[in-house]
């Protein structure tokens, strides 16, 4: 049965379709922090006492250390391993209506 | 009604009144009206009486402000060129070229942290090539100013608002407008862009808004403005921050514009591609919104409840003078249009244009547009047969580079373009051969 009710189709066309593109656009981001951390994971050891020195504290915004960036990269990389697979591409990529204009580097 | 000359590798007299003697921005000499002054590019222009030309011509080095240039108003400026008793009236000019005067090619300037305000009644700056970081308008019209044929880049990407173009009643035609600004919620006025005041037009330029800003922001106008035969791009991402909810044309407090008109733009990957958000309670408008081509956005135009409320509901008080029609829609993710007035609403199956996300907007397929092609002027080759890029949107058939010359690396064989005067025709891409035609 085809499925018309209004409300519906307004969570699909205002909620799921954006959602996908958002979900796609993060997959390709993944693909690019992939690339990037592959690249400067060695600069963040993972230990707690070493401190990111951005001298950020002063702006009211968190001080990081080498463990608080390797547990980031942990997430993420649990992350993308969930949508980046052929079969999750496919199903996020469906409902897309916009052509994905990010393209992944390894420009740091 | 004199004609002066401004190039800083220049090695004459720097008296300004040929190309030879032209100011050379750091000799002491004569200014325009007649005092004695270093003649740098700032004192040079705000110099110039009514009437008068300057030929600005490209140096080895990008031409660099001294301060922020605040042309001001002066009574003898006016439409028509004339002299009374000595006395000069009429518009200035200040016009760029690179080898011959009127090449059409532009002179580059580095407005480092400055701004050019260009505030005098009809004058007009064509073919200039402007990179800067200034916090607000880098460059400014003013006063029914002009600038034609320019590429203005304002490369801040924060700490300010980064307008490449600040239009206080001014006319903008064939620019290139890019802007940097990096946001993740664009306020009202963070734009490429702005038009906040009065009979402000802008037509048949590219617009560019890289990192999430909105392209144009016209804002409470209470005499009309025009936009009209723009591309207009946003949320490109290039700095790599993810932000996407600049729109194309954000037009808050629409219901003050009187007559605002927006027609034959294409818009493209924006959040909304034309944002009229609600409103306040003037009701003073006319809109117009017709013959727009809008793409790969989340929303195509999204109007405020105020624009769809019944007439007979006081709080919902726009009754008339509301023209949406002939718009053309393509890959928008939620929604075409929320205007329950539009009229003639065409959505598009397939990408109309040849390759959208590489910035070329030839319209692929222009039988795709279908009734429309009778309404639209096509514009047409030096033969008269061949269909030019942007054939139903008459944006100029050619790209530049940035230091505005043609760029022989682009167009499609049989491509027919005009620089200077001249007709050329790719003939073969592989090698790039161009021909005079």
């Amino acid at each position: 049965m085809a499925i018309t009710d209004p409300e519906a189709i307004k969570f699909v066309n205002e909620y799921i379709r954006p959602m996908c593109e958002n979900v796609r656009y993060m997959g390709a981001r993944g693909a690019d922090f992939a690339n990037k951390w592959a690249q400067v994971a060695g600069d963040f050891p993972n230990d707690p006492l070493e401190t990111v020195e951005d001298g950020r504290e002063n702006q009211g915004v968190s001080r990081l250390t080498g463990a608080d960036i390797n547990a980031v990269a942990g997430v993420f990389t649990l992350l993308l391993s969930e949508i980046s697979g052929a079969t999750a591409q496919a199903v996020i990529s469906k409902p897309c209506v916009r052509p994905l204009l990010y393209t992944p580097d390894s420009n740091i | 009604m004199t004609t002066y000359y401004y190039y800083e590798d220049a090695v004459g007299s720097a008296d300004g009144l040929s190309e030879a003697n032209a100011y050379d921005g750091s000799t002491s000499t004569t200014m325009p009206n007649g005092t004695t002054n270093t003649c740098t590019f700032n004192n040079v222009v705000s110099t110039l009486l009514s009437g008068d030309t300057l030929y600005v011509k490209k140096s080895s080095s990008p031409i660099s402000l001294t301060g922020s240039l605040v042309t001001g108003t002066n009574a003898n400026d006016g439409p028509t060129r004339y002299e009374s008793g000595g006395t000069q009236y009429g518009y200035i000019e200040i016009i760029g070229y690179q080898d011959t005067i009127d090449d059409n090619l532009r002179a580059d300037f580095n407005f480092g942290g400055f701004t050019f305000r260009l505030d005098r009644e009809f004058a007009r700056v064509k073919n200039i090539n402007v990179v800067g970081s200034y916090g607000g308008g880098m460059f400014r019209i003013q006063n029914g100013a002009r600038i034609e044929n320019s590429r203005l880049e304002n490369t801040r990407t924060g700490s300010g608002i980064g307008y490449a173009l600040d239009i206080l009643e001014g006319f903008a035609s064939r620019c290139e407008l890019i802007g940097n600004y990096s946001t993740a919620s664009p306020a009202d006025d963070e734009a490429t862009v702005n038009m906040y005041y009065d009979n402000g037009a802008i037509e048949n330029c590219y617009i560019e808004a890289r990192n999430g800003a909105h392209g144009i922001s016209a804002r409470r106008h209470a005499l009309p403005i025009l936009i009209s035969n723009n591309i207009i791009v946003t949320n490109l991402d290039v700095d790599g921050s993810g932000n996407s909810n600049g729109n194309g044309i954000h037009a808050p407090n629409v219901l003050y514009h009187s007559v605002f008109t927006i027609k034959n733009n294409i818009i493209y990957n924006s959040n909304d591609g034309i944002a009229m958000p609600n409103t306040l309670t003037d009701n003073r408008c006319s809109l117009y919104v017709s013959g727009n081509i809008i793409s790969n956005c989340v929303n195509g135009i999204n109007v405020g409840d105020n624009i769809n409320g019944p007439s007979d509901v006081t709080a919902f008080n726009v009754d008339d003078d509301l023209y949406f029609g002939d718009n053309f829609y393509h890959a928008c993710t939620t929604s075409t249009t929320n205007c329950n007035s539009e009229i003639n609403i065409t959505v598009l199956s397939s990408d109309p244009f040849v390759d959208a996300a590489n910035k070329d907007f030839t319209i692929a397929r222009p039988s795709d547009f279908g009734y429309a092609s009778k309404f639209f002027q096509e514009s047409r080759g030096a033969s008269g047969d061949t269909i030019t890029r942007n054939a139903l949107v008459n944006i100029a058939p050619f790209t530049t580079t940035d230091s505005g010359i043609f760029s022989l690396g682009t167009g499609g064989v049989g491509d027919t373009v005009n620089v200077s005067g001249r007709s050329y025709q790719k003939v073969s891409d592989t090698p790039i051969v161009w021909r005079v035609s």
